[in-house]
């Protein structure tokens, strides 16, 4: 991946200036390089300038703002007071909403983050066979991704709203009760799920072009040992497609924990119009992690318990791809 | 004599045509490979009917008459086709489409030029300066791409607010003069492609850096400058938290928050409405498809794969 190629880039730089410079150099050729890479440096960081402004003004210094905010009780107007460990404690044991929407959330990761990869690679499969017009369905396929979030959500409201929308329709017409979709809290998530399978282009393109990358000599190597299609999927294709399982777990996982906008639009959308009519509704059964914190912030305005809940949730990821990262090392196989 | 010609320069539609009728050979002597071309195309199919049914529903049900948008059974197509939905989306006193358009036009426009002008520019930093400490700072800008927005929102929220700010389009857009870390990485995987030697040339010519980046690498980095710019417009066109936050008057809303909205106020009866407003934010980013499908599905490729 990127960082493996970043790597390698700068430490062969590295070498070669070392391997250049030892004692056959005259002492002005010596000072004319250490000139040269002094004005490397000031050249280097002034290209790099707009955005090194950038990542100490929004991105160093907020963070470590929010890491204060999380220890006080800032409301966010009065100046912040110290109460130390107390926000935490409030979320572990008193907030009747906090784990409630952990469980949102852990339940969305779990779900929607292999079953995008595991549909992503089956649509990628089938996407790769050699037919005439298979440029169609790639289109047909990828094209739901283009979806604006909030378009795409409320589109979904409508055909599965349980009074009138066509899916319900077309489920009594061969026989089955449809649910209440995202009026009901046992189907909300779920149907959040068909959403989130039909806007899966993107992950499905990266499969897709993993495929297209693997060497045909590898399945003629595998197809003249014996190996039927079954073994060569299991023992050549998925085995290349690791790196790209691994891109998009990382990418998914991370999403996923941060999933917002659909759960908002879907549940805060009136019940005529098949919404549950309050955010995070029914019954909180969308009530994610983003939102509980969104609300906390911008509708209760808890700002100091709201960075306690922002801090947690940016340990949780960071140590997630942490882990992710190095994980890779035993199973993300890269063919060259 | 054409045929002739052919065969001394195969050209790349020969070859095709080959290798085509090679396939065909190959087809025509087995019936069993015959019987899976047509499996493969009845899976396609059955699969390809839920990904396109949703989009089918929504371009054909904003030209139905409104009252029949939620009715059982459905109206499976148009009859008769009708603008009716459209102009009682412009009859509400509320909704000012062409407002709401033209604030998204801004947002997402400012965020294409900004965003490639600074990006390039630290692009071009990482790529093809040798600087010490580059690898760190490279490695710091991965990390902020792993980071959640909320890591960074309320103090980010404080400072828009201080500056008086909020209410305003400059939370969404000033940033992007700051570079945006998705846009610096994906030019620099570029820009590690573009050889060496043009630049070592230029250098011992006496070109600075600057030059060398505005004369030779720009020029040459045309092709991920349109797919980096089509991800920048995409995703600030998507983007619905900014706006949801940041944006306070409906004289400021993007077309995502403006239809988000009008949802939340109405209820079944302005069903013919919300569908023509939802097939308006939606076809934007559709039309830019089917134009630039083959830039765009390169991009991700390429941000996938090399990245």
């Amino acid at each position: 991946m990127a960082w493996d190629y970043a790597d390698r880039d700068s430490r062969s730089e590295r070498k070669g200036t070392r391997e250049r410079l030892p004692g056959t150099q005259s002492v002005a050729a010596g000072r004319r390089r250490k000139a040269g890479s002094r004005r490397d440096l000031r050249n280097g960081l002034l290209f790099l300038s707009p955005w090194l402004v950038g990542l100490v003004v929004l991105q160093a210094y907020p963070f470590l703002a929010t890491t204060f905010y999380a220890f006080t009780n800032f409301d966010g107007l009065n100046p912040p007071k110290f109460v130390g460990l107390a926000n935490f404690v409030n979320l572990f044991t008193a907030d009747p909403q906090f784990w409630p929407s952990v469980k949102v959330t852990v339940w969305w990761v779990v779900f929607s983050v292999p079953l995008s990869i595991v549909v992503g690679i089956l649509l990628a499969l089938l996407l790769h066979q050699k037919v005439r017009g298979i440029g169609i369905f790639r289109t047909i396929f990828y094209l739901p991704a283009m979806v604006p979030f909030v378009g795409g959500s409320i589109l979904f409201l409508w055909l599965f709203n349980p009074s009138g929308g066509p899916i319900n329709a077309i489920l009594s017409a061969v026989g089955i009760d449809g649910p209440g979709w995202f009026i009901d809290p046992v189907w909300a998530r779920p149907t959040l799920l068909i959403l989130s399978i039909w806007q899966v282009g993107s992950t499905m393109i990266i499969f897709l072009a993993g495929l297209q990358d693997i060497p045909g000599e590898l399945y003629d190597a595998a197809s003249i040992d014996g190996a039927g299609r079954l073994r060569r999927l299991r023992h050549v294709t998925l085995p290349l497609l690791t790196p790209a399982i691994f891109f998009n777990l990382v990418l998914g996982a991370i999403g996923a924990f941060s999933y917002f906008t659909q759960a908002l639009v879907a549940s805060a959308a009136p019940s005529s119009l098949g919404g549950a009519s309050a955010p995070g509704g029914p019954l909180n059964s969308t009530l994610f992690y983003s939102l509980n914190l969104y609300t906390q912030i911008f509708t209760n305005f808890q700002v100091g318990y709201g960075a306690a809940m922002s801090l947690l949730l940016t340990v949780v990821v960071l140590a997630l791809a942490l882990a992710l990262v190095r994980t890779a090392r035993r199973w993300v196989y890269y063919h060259d | 004599m054409i045929s002739d010609l052919e065969g001394v320069l195969p050209t790349r539609a020969t070859r095709r045509t080959l290798a085509a009728s090679r396939e065909r050979q190959r087809h025509r002597h087995s019936g069993a490979s015959r019987a899976r071309v047509v499996g493969t195309y009845a899976v396609l199919i059955l699969v390809a009917v839920p990904f396109f049914f949703p989009l089918y529903f929504l371009v054909t049900g904003a030209f139905k008459p409104g009252r029949t948008l939620l009715e059982t059974p459905p109206t499976w197509w148009p009859h008769p086709w009708t603008l009716a939905n459209f102009h009682s989306l412009a009859g509400y006193p509320d909704v000012d489409l062409p407002r709401y358009a033209l604030n998204t036009l801004y947002i997402s426009g400012f965020a294409v030029v900004a965003g490639l002008a600074s990006s390039s520019l630290v692009a071009y930093g990482f790529a093809r300066i040798p600087f010490r400490g580059r690898g760190v700072l490279f490695a710091v800008l991965l990390a902020t791409m792993i980071l959640p927005a909320w890591a960074t929102l309320i103090p980010q929220y404080m400072l828009y607010k201080a500056l008086g700010w909020l209410g305003t389009f400059r939370p969404l857009t000033w940033p992007f003069l700051l570079g945006d870390p998705f846009t610096i990485f994906l030019l620099r995987q570029f820009m590690l492609g573009i050889p060496r030697e043009l630049s070592e040339a230029a250098k011992i010519d006496g070109a600075n850096e600057f030059r060398i980046y505005w004369n030779i690498i720009l020029p040459m980095l045309r092709p991920a400058l349109v797919v980096a710019g089509l991800f920048l417009f995409i995703n600030s066109y998507n983007d619905f938290f900014g706006p949801l936050i940041y944006l306070t008057d409906s004289g400021h809303f993007t077309l995502s928050l403006a239809v988000f909205q009008f949802v939340q106020l109405r209820g079944a009866p302005d069903i013919g409405a919300i569908v023509a407003f939802t097939l308006l934010v939606v076809a934007p980013l559709i039309i830019i498809f089917f134009f630039a499908q083959r830039t765009l599905l390169s991009g991700i490729r390429f941000s996938g794969l090399k990245g």
